[in-house]
C-alpha cells in the first residue's frame, strides 16, 4: 500500500516538473524544429530571442509591470494590513474580506470586467491598465503576508515605543518595520512573480505593440506553431524564477516562500 | 463597532492608512464588477458599447440554448475530472510528504510550488511538446517499433484534462499537507488504541479531520480550471470549447454584453460547485461549527 | 520651575466605559511628586485602565487627566511627559540593550554622545552595565526587567509608570526586584504609579495605596492606613486575612455587642443607634488566646497548621470560622490540640469598624 502511494507522490513530481524540464532543455537546441532529446546544444535560439524586437519588447515590458505593480501591491498592501492586523470588528473582517478576495476571484473575469471599464471612463493605456490590474491581484498576498508578520509582533511594543516619544511614523520605522520587513518582502516577490506569469487578464488587457512576455509566447505558439524562439523565451522565465527564489531563499527563509501559498 | 476607545488621533490615522488601498481595490476591482453585472443586463449595440435598454436577453440565451447547456456541462465534466485526478495524486503525495521532518518537507513543497510560478503557458507548450506528433511521447514510441503513424493525443478533452491537473496537483498538495500536519498525532493513536486498523484509522479519524484542507484545495482547483484558458485552448484545440473559451469569443467579437453575462455565469458555477463541496465535505465540523 | 505642591498626576472624575461595561467610574486622584503610588485591586477593577489613561492609550468618555498640572486628556502619548515598565517588558528584539535604552531619547533627539552617556548611566543604576551590547533574547527575565526599568528612568520623566511589572518573575525574584525598584525610586524622587493585584507587594513598596473595585476607588491611604483601619469588607478582607465579627450597638452605641453576646467592645467613638447592626474587623495576628479568667469568646480549634515563622489556627467559634495568627514558639500553643477548647480576645483599639461592604 506504502509502495502504492509513494509511487503516485513519485508521478506527481513527474508531471509536474516534467513539462517545465522539456522545455528548458529544448531551449538549447541546436536544430530547427524540435526533437526530443535535441540533436546537438547550441544558444542560438537565446540570439534570436533577444534579436526579436516583440519579444525583446515583452520582455522588458513585463519587467516593468511586475516591478512596478509589485511595489504598488506592497505600499497598498502593507497600509491596510497595518489597520487590519491591529483592529478588531466585523468592518474589519468585511475589510480584509475585500483585500483577499482577488485571490479565489476568477482572474478572467476580473480581466474582463477592467477592460469593460477602462473602455467606459474613456480609455486607459494598455501598460497603465495592466499595472493596475497586476496589482489588484498581488495585493491579496502582501495583505496576507504583512498581517501575518504584524501579528507576530507584540502590540506591547509599539506602545513602548509611543512611551519612548516615538510618533507614530517613527515607531513604524524604527518598531515596526524591521520587524516585519521579510512578509512584505515576501508578499512583494509573490506579486511580482505573479505579474511576470500572468495570462488571464493580460489576455484581455494587451493589445497590439503592448504585450506581456507570457502572452508574446501564447500568440507564437497559437499562430506560429513550432518556433523554438519560444522555447527560449520560455527558458528564460524559468531562470528568472528560480534566480529569484534563491534570493528570496537567502533572504528570508523557505519558510515564508511556501506558507505564502 | 470598529475599535474599543482609542484616542480620536489614533482612528483617523487608522482611517488615512486604509484609505488608499480600499480606494484602489473599490475602483479597480468591486466597481469594476458590478459594471461588468450592469452591463451584462443590457443587449448589444454595434456603435457603443452595449445597447440603451436593459434585458435579461442575454441570461435567457445561456439557459435555453442547448448550446450552452452543452458547453457548461462539458466544463463541469472537465472540471469533476480534474478534481478526481488532483484529489487521488493529491492526497497520495501529500499522504507521503507529511510526516517528513520539516527542512525536507520544505523543500520537497518548494518543488511542486515553483513550478507555479512559472507561466501556464510555458506548461502547456511543455505538454504540446510532450505530446504532439514530434513530441516525446510519439518519438519515443515511433522509435521503440510499437507503433508507425503518430499518435493524436493532443486536441482532445483528455490532453486538457491531463495538462489542467499537473498545473493544479501542486495546490492541492500543498492545502492537504497543511491540513494533515495540523491534525493532533493524538487522534490516530487514539483510534488506533480503540483497535482500528491503518484503513480505518484513515476512514474515520484521518479523513474527516483533513476535510478542510481538501475542501480548500478543490475549491482552489475548481476555480483555476474554470480560469484556465490559455491550457484548454493550447491543449483542446480550435474545437474543445469550455466556457471561459466562450467568454474570450465573445469578446473578439466585441460582443461585451454577452461576454458579461457568461462570466457571471461562470461565477454562479463556482458559487454552485462551491457550495456543494462545503455541502459534501462539511469542512466546519472540523472546527467546531455545524 | 515645579511646584513643590502640585501633584505629578492628576485624575478629574474620569469614565471610561468599553460598550455596556464601565470601566472606570469617576475617578479622581491625586499623586504626589516623588511618591511611590500603588493601584491595587482584583483582575477588571479597572486599575490598568486608570494607567493606560495616564499613558494615552485609553482616551477618557469623561474627566480629564493631569500630568503636572497640564491637562494632556486629548494629547498622545508620545508627546506626554511619563515613560512606562509595560508587563512582558516590551524590549525591542531587533536593538541591543544599550540600543533599547538609549530609544527614548534618539526619539528627542538628543545627540548621540550624550545618549551613549546617559544610556550607560542608567544601565549603571540598574547594575547592567556589562550587556550593553547583548540582544533581549539573550538576557534573563530578571535582567531584561532591569533593562525595561532602565529604559524608562534614563527619560527622566515626570511620573514613571509600572505595569504590573513583577508578574512574569518568580518569588525570590520578585522580592529581590520589589526592594531593588523601591531604592531606585527612592534615589531618583520620581513620582511612580504601580499597578498590582498583589497586596503584600503593594504594601511593601508603597507610600500611597488605592484600594480599587468595579471602577471606584474604596479606600486611598498609606499601607497602614489601609491595613490597620480598612473602611469596608471589601478593603478588609482583600489586604490580608481578616475576622469579620458582626453584633449590634448598645449603650448608646457605644459599645459594639458581638459572638451573640459574648463580648462587649467599647467603641472609639459612637458610631450608630442602639440596635444597629455592626461588623468589626480584627486581624488574625491581633487576637490572642485568652490566659485563664479573661473574658472573650470561646472557640474550639478545627486544624493547627504550622508556617515556621506564624502558627494559623482555624477555630470555630459558634458556627463561624475564625483565624487566629500566633507567633511560632508563643507559649499559649505548648500542648494546644485540634479539638481544644480555647477563648479568644483581642484589644478593642485594634477592631475596626467597617462601614459597608
Amino acid at each position: 500500500m506504502r509502495a502504492l502511494l509513494v509511487a503516485l507522490a513519485i508521478a506527481s513530481y513527474t508531471f509536474v516538473l516534467l513539462p517545465i524540464l522539456i522545455v528548458v532543455v529544448t531551449a538549447f537546441s541546436a536544430s530547427e524544429f524540435f526533437a526530443f532529446p535535441p540533436k546537438g546544444l547550441s544558444l542560438r535560439w537565446f540570439e534570436a530571442f533577444f534579436a526579436s524586437d516583440s519579444m525583446r519588447g515583452a520582455f522588458a515590458r513585463s519587467l516593468q509591470i511586475a516591478t512596478i505593480s509589485a511595489v504598488l501591491a506592497t505600499i497598498l498592501g502593507t497600509m491596510a494590513a497595518l489597520v487590519i492586523a491591529r483592529r478588531k470588528g466585523w468592518i474589519v473582517n468585511l475589510v480584509q474580506s475585500a483585500f483577499l478576495a482577488p485571490l479565489i476571484f476568477p482572474a478572467i473575469v476580473l480581466g474582463l470586467s477592467l477592460l469593460i471599464f477602462y473602455k467606459r471612463i474613456g480609455g486607459v493605456p494598455e501598460f497603465i491598465g495592466l499595472i493596475i490590474a497586476h496589482s489588484v491581484l498581488g495585493l491579496p498576498f502582501v495583505v496576507r503576508s504583512v498581517t501575518s508578520s504584524l501579528l507576530a509582533v507584540d502590540p506591547a511594543l509599539e506602545e513602548a515605543g509611543q512611551s519612548l516619544k516615538a510618533s507614530p511614523v517613527d515607531v513604524f520605522r524604527f518598531v515596526v518595520m524591521p520587524l516585519i520587513w521579510p512578509g512584505m518582502l515576501a508578499g512583494g516577490i509573490f506579486a511580482f512573480i505573479l505579474s511576470l506569469g500572468e495570462l488571464n487578464t493580460a489576455l484581455f488587457l494587451t493589445g497590439p505593440g503592448v504585450t506581456t512576455l507570457p502572452i508574446e509566447i501564447f500568440s507564437y505558439l497559437q499562430f506560429q506553431g513550432g518556433q523554438l524562439v519560444i522555447a527560449a523565451a520560455s527558458a528564460i522565465q524559468v531562470f528568472m524564477i528560480i534566480a529569484i527564489v534563491l534570493v528570496a531563499e537567502r533572504l528570508i527563509g523557505l519558510k515564508r516562500i511556501v506558507r505564502s501559498e | 463597532m470598529m475599535t474599543q476607545g482609542y484616542s480620536l488621533n489614533r482612528q483617523t490615522a487608522a482611517a488615512a492608512l486604509l484609505a488608499p488601498p480600499l480606494l484602489f481595490i473599490g475602483l479597480f476591482f468591486i466597481v469594476p464588477l458590478i459594471n461588468l453585472f450592469w452591463v451584462s443586463l443590457h443587449g448589444a449595440s454595434s456603435s457603443e458599447l452595449f445597447g440603451a435598454n436593459l434585458t435579461g436577453d442575454n441570461y435567457y440565451r445561456i439557459l435555453t440554448d442547448s448550446f450552452y447547456h452543452t458547453i457548461i456541462l462539458r466544463t463541469l465534466w472537465a472540471g469533476m475530472t480534474i478534481l478526481l485526478l488532483c484529489l487521488v495524486l493529491g492526497y497520495a503525495t501529500a499522504y507521503v510528504i507529511a510526516p517528513l521532518p520539516p527542512r525536507t518537507r520544505l523543500i520537497l513543497l518548494l518543488l511542486l510550488v515553483a513550478p507555479l510560478m512559472v507561466s501556464n503557458v510555458i506548461r502547456a507548450y511543455g505538454w504540446i511538446a510532450i505530446l504532439g506528433r514530434q513530441g516525446v511521447v510519439n518519438s519515443l514510441l515511433r522509435s521503440t517499433g510499437l507503433i508507425d503513424g503518430p499518435l493524436l493525443l493532443l486536441n482532445s478533452f483528455e490532453a486538457v484534462a491531463f495538462g489542467l491537473m499537473t498545473i493544479l496537483l501542486p495546490y492541492m498538495v500543498v492545502s492537504i499537507v497543511n491540513a494533515l500536519n495540523a491534525i493532533d498525532r493524538q487522534y490516530s493513536e487514539a483510534a488506533q488504541s480503540l483497535k482500528a486498523n491503518p484503513v480505518r484509522t484513515f476512514i474515520y479519524v484521518i479523513w474527516p479531520l483533513s476535510s478542510p484542507g481538501v475542501a480548500s484545495g478543490m475549491l482552489l482547483v475548481f476555480l483555476l480550471t474554470l480560469s484556465a484558458y490559455v491550457t484548454i485552448t493550447l491543449l483542446g484545440g480550435p474545437r474543445m470549447k469550455l466556457l471561459v473559451s466562450l467568454v474570450f469569443d465573445s469578446v473578439t467579437a466585441f460582443r461585451w454584453p454577452f461576454a458579461a453575462a457568461l462570466s457571471f455565469t461562470l461565477l454562479t458555477l463556482a458559487l454552485l460547485v462551491a457550495g456543494l463541496i462545503l455541502a459534501v465535505l462539511r469542512p466546519a465540523r472540523v472546527q467546531g461549527r455545524g | 520651575m515645579i511646584n513643590a505642591t502640585e501633584p505629578a498626576v492628576r485624575l478629574s472624575h474620569v469614565t471610561k466605559r468599553f460598550g455596556q461595561a464601565v470601566a472606570v467610574d469617576r475617578l479622581s486622584l491625586d499623586i504626589p511628586d516623588g511618591s511611590f503610588f500603588s493601584l491595587l485591586g482584583p483582575s477588571g477593577c479597572g486599575k490598568t485602565t486608570s494607567l493606560r489613561m495616564i499613558a494615552g492609550f485609553e482616551t477618557p468618555d469623561e474627566g480629564d487627566v493631569f500630568i503636572r498640572s497640564q491637562n494632556v486628556t486629548r494629547i498622545v502619548p508620545h508627546k506626554r511627559d511619563f515613560a512606562m515598565v509595560f508587563q512582558n517588558f516590551a524590549l525591542f528584539p531587533h536593538m541591543s540593550v544599550a540600543e533599547n535604552v538609549a530609544f527614548g531619547l534618539k526619539m528627542i533627539g538628543i545627540g548621540r554622545a550624550e545618549r551613549e552617556q546617559r544610556a550607560r548611566d542608567a544601565l549603571s543604576m540598574v547594575r547592567l552595565p556589562q550587556f550593553a551590547d547583548r540582544y533581549p533574547k539573550q538576557l534573563s527575565g530578571g535582567q531584561q526587567q532591569r533593562v525595561a526599568i532602565a529604559r524608562a528612568i534614563v527619560m527622566r520623566p515626570a511620573v514613571l509608570l509600572l505595569d504590573e511589572p513583577l508578574g512574569a518573575l518568580d518569588k525570590n525574584l520578585r522580592e529581590e526586584m520589589q526592594v531593588e525598584l523601591r531604592s531606585l525610586q527612592q534615589n531618583l524622587g520620581i513620582a511612580t504609579v504601580f499597578v498590582t493585584h498583589d497586596q503584600e507587594e503593594a504594601l511593601t513598596l508603597s507610600d500611597t495605596i488605592a484600594v480599587m473595585r468595579d471602577g471606584r476607588i474604596e479606600q486611598c491611604g498609606t499601607p497602614s492606613d489601609v491595613y490597620e483601619r480598612p473602611i469596608n469588607r471589601f478593603v478588609a478582607t482583600f489586604l490580608g486575612a481578616s475576622n469579620v465579627l458582626r453584633g449590634k450597638l448598645i449603650n448608646g452605641g457605644r459599645h459594639a455587642l458581638i459572638e451573640a453576646g459574648s463580648l462587649s467592645i467599647p467603641m472609639e467613638k459612637s458610631v450608630g443607634q442602639d440596635g444597629d447592626t455592626i461588623e468589626l474587623a480584627i486581624r488574625p495576628e491581633r487576637i490572642i488566646l485568652a490566659p485563664q479568667g479573661v473574658q472573650g469568646v470561646p472557640a474550639i480549634i478545627k486544624a493547627i497548621v504550622y508556617k515556621g515563622a506564624t502558627v494559623s489556627l482555624y477555630c470555630d467559634a459558634s458556627g463561624e470560622e475564625r483565624v487566629v495568627f500566633v507567633p511560632g514558639g508563643h507559649p499559649s500553643l505548648t500542648g494546644l490540640q485540634t479539638g481544644a477548647s480555647v477563648v479568644l480576645t483581642f484589644d478593642p483599639t485594634h477592631a475596626v469598624p467597617l462601614r459597608g461592604q
